[in-house]
């Protein structure tokens, strides 16, 4: 039980961490995806979703490849950190934040997008830089978009499976998440321990949405129903 | 000068605007024209809320410092400007004094018109803690207003501002604009198509239509010229500067007086002001030659025909009558005029079947005087 204890930990740290680094990262991109006329958008657009229809070992396999210390990737991080990417948490962290992407993307460019052009051009004329516009006007008033986003970057990076198994492997404390575990359970025929944590992960799933829905049915904030 | 702009700018849909608009330190500038006349576009121009494109000529020079020109450009937020669109666009997530208080977050300095200010002038007290949701449009409206002037800013921009509230909101409103005008010393621009709110309001007028200017200059030489009017049908009027006289407590009758000659409006009004405006529809005046000695209504002018507008098409002409400085519009049958044989030139009786009113506490004398 205690490397089960160990794996959940690894999980959390990881969504936490790929959750983190979404919104700062992500959000600015999704900002931009929701306001621009730019015609690289259409390109832009479906890379990002591609995570949404490949099978995760394709992504997995060729993350396998780019973090090899041979490969672009690998080489300039083991340059730059003197460890090899490859099988360590970093890695994972890389690859989910990717293969998250468009669950974080997609509702919240959804959110901006339906923000009303007059809220912002009444923040700007009241004097508010881009900066304040976006945490005094934009974040509140796409918080249903930012709960959703997150909760969804979140669930899909504890219920990875198919990446972490091709570039992580399962070194515990390190890259042996639950969904690894649950697998290494069922491979040695350890049912009862399997049940336990697939239990589990359906429960706080549930809970999790539970969450959201209820958050976002609140009758809070009526974007435009103003005039 | 508060802002100067030449404005020569093309749309893809083929519309053209070109103008150039001054606008003065002090005072209500009115922006006026049919819709597609260019007008809103010219303040959200004047707002950095558009730039135009790069084959488009736009110079905008406020206090000195260029706002718009071809290699620079003053994002709205830096322009200090108070703005109010049709649309209130209080933002949702936060109540009344919420969207204040933000206002005071963005403004950058402590100086300029204080919250607590802002709120005693639009009479916001019992607002303050209610969920914009609650609010009706007018007051939305009244919110909008006083949050575009809390903090530091050069001027008051107004699209519109009273285009989609009810009747009774827009007079409320009207009076509470007008009131801002004479407290604050910043220059505001109008933005409207109803003559009536103009005449209400404005010290100087820009005439627009189709993009260009056609014609400018004070509220008291363009305010009642047929140019404004004609299009107006049964809402083309007058607006006559007025002075407060007395109240003739026999009578129930307040006196004003009108390039010297008498006006009676009913009721103890305008007594704590000396100056206000009046607004005569010229349906609601009747010309006779002789000056009526058994009638009814109170407020006769003595007035000469200076100008007769007719349209073939039209049962109806539109009449310019001079009075000293001021002229006034009376609108009759083309019968009648046949049957006066009216000319330019002619002295007439005018008598005025109905006067409205809206309060104005210190109507500029600079601006009688210059209409001279």
């Amino acid at each position: 039980m205690h490397s089960d204890l160990l794996a959940l930990l690894v999980t959390f740290r990881l969504a936490i961490t790929v959750t983190a680094i979404l919104i700062l990262i992500a959000t600015p991109l999704a900002w931009w995806l929701s306001q621009t006329g730019s015609r690289f958008r259409i390109v832009i657009e479906p890379l990002i979703a591609l995570p949404i229809v490949l099978p995760p070992t394709v992504l997995g396999f060729y993350f396998l490849i780019a973090f090899s210390p041979d490969q672009f990737i690998g080489s300039i991080w083991l340059d730059i950190f003197g460890t090899p990417l490859a099988f360590t948490f970093s890695s994972l962290v890389i690859a989910s934040c990717i293969y998250a992407l468009p669950f974080y993307i997609q509702p919240l460019q959804l959110a901006f997008e339906g923000i009303q052009r007059g809220y912002l051009e009444a923040a700007a004329t009241l004097g508010a830089s881009p900066l304040k516009r976006f945490f005094y006007v934009i974040a509140p008033l796409s918080r249903r978009g930012f709960i959703t986003a997150s909760s969804l970057a979140f669930a899909h990076t504890i219920g990875e499976f198919g990446i972490i198994l091709m570039i992580g492997g399962s070194i515990p404390g390190e890259t042996r998440v639950l969904s690894i575990a649950l697998f290494d359970h069922v491979e040695s025929l350890n049912y009862q321990n399997a049940h336990v944590l697939a239990l589990g992960l359906v429960a706080f799933s549930f809970v999790l949405l539970l969450g959201i829905y209820t958050l976002n049915r609140a009758p809070q904030t009526r974007v435009g129903a103003i005039n | 000068m508060f802002l100067e702009a030449n404005i020569h700018l093309t749309r893809n849909t083929g519309f053209e605007l070109n103008a150039h608009i001054e606008i003065p330190d002090k005072g209500v500038t009115a922006l006026f024209g049919p819709s597609g006349s260019g007008k809103s576009t010219l303040l959200r121009l004047f707002a950095g809320l558009e730039q135009g494109s790069s084959s488009d000529k736009i110079k905008i020079i406020s206090n000195g410092t260029i706002w718009q020109s071809e290699s620079k450009f003053v994002a709205p937020h830096r322009r200090s400007i108070g703005f109010v669109s049709q649309q209130p666009q209080l933002f949702p997530h936060t109540s009344v004094l919420g969207n204040l208080k933000l206002a005071q977050k963005f403004r950058p300095s402590n100086t300029g018109t204080t919250l607590s200010e802002v709120v005693a002038w639009l009479e916001l007290e019992p607002l303050l803690s209610t969920s914009i949701h609650h609010l009706s449009g007018g007051e939305a409206q009244r919110v909008s207003l006083a949050r575009a002037l809390v903090g530091s800013t050069s001027c008051l921009l107004m699209d519109e501002p009273l285009a989609s509230i009810d009747a009774a909101s827009k007079t409320t409103l009207l009076e509470y604009i007008q009131r801002l005008s004479t407290t604050l010393s910043i220059p505001i621009v109008y933005v409207s198509h109803s003559l009536q709110e103009i005449q209400f309001l404005a010290d100087r007028i820009y005439l627009l239509n189709k993009g260009s200017v056609i014609n400018q200059g004070s509220m008291l030489e363009l305010g009642n010229s047929v140019l404004l009017n004609q299009d107006q049908g049964d809402t083309a009027g007058s607006m006559l500067f007025c002075e407060t006289i007395g109240f003739d407590e026999e009578f129930g009758l307040t006196q004003l007086s009108v390039d010297q000659q008498q006006l009676y409006v009913t009721g103890r009004r305008l007594t704590q002001q000396k100056h206000a405006r009046i607004s005569v529809p010229a349906r609601d005046i009747s010309i006779t030659l002789q000056p009526p000695r058994q009638s009814s209504i109170l407020n006769i002018l003595e007035a000469t025909i200076i100008d007769i507008e007719q349209q073939s098409d039209l049962p109806s002409v539109l009449i310019s009558l001079q009075l000293q400085r001021q002229t006034l519009l009376a609108r009759i049958t083309r019968k009648s005029l046949s049957h006066l044989s009216l000319t330019v030139g002619q002295k007439v009786f005018a008598q005025i079947k109905s006067i409205s009113l809206l309060n104005e506490n210190l109507l500029s004398e600079n601006l009688l005087a210059r209409g001279s």
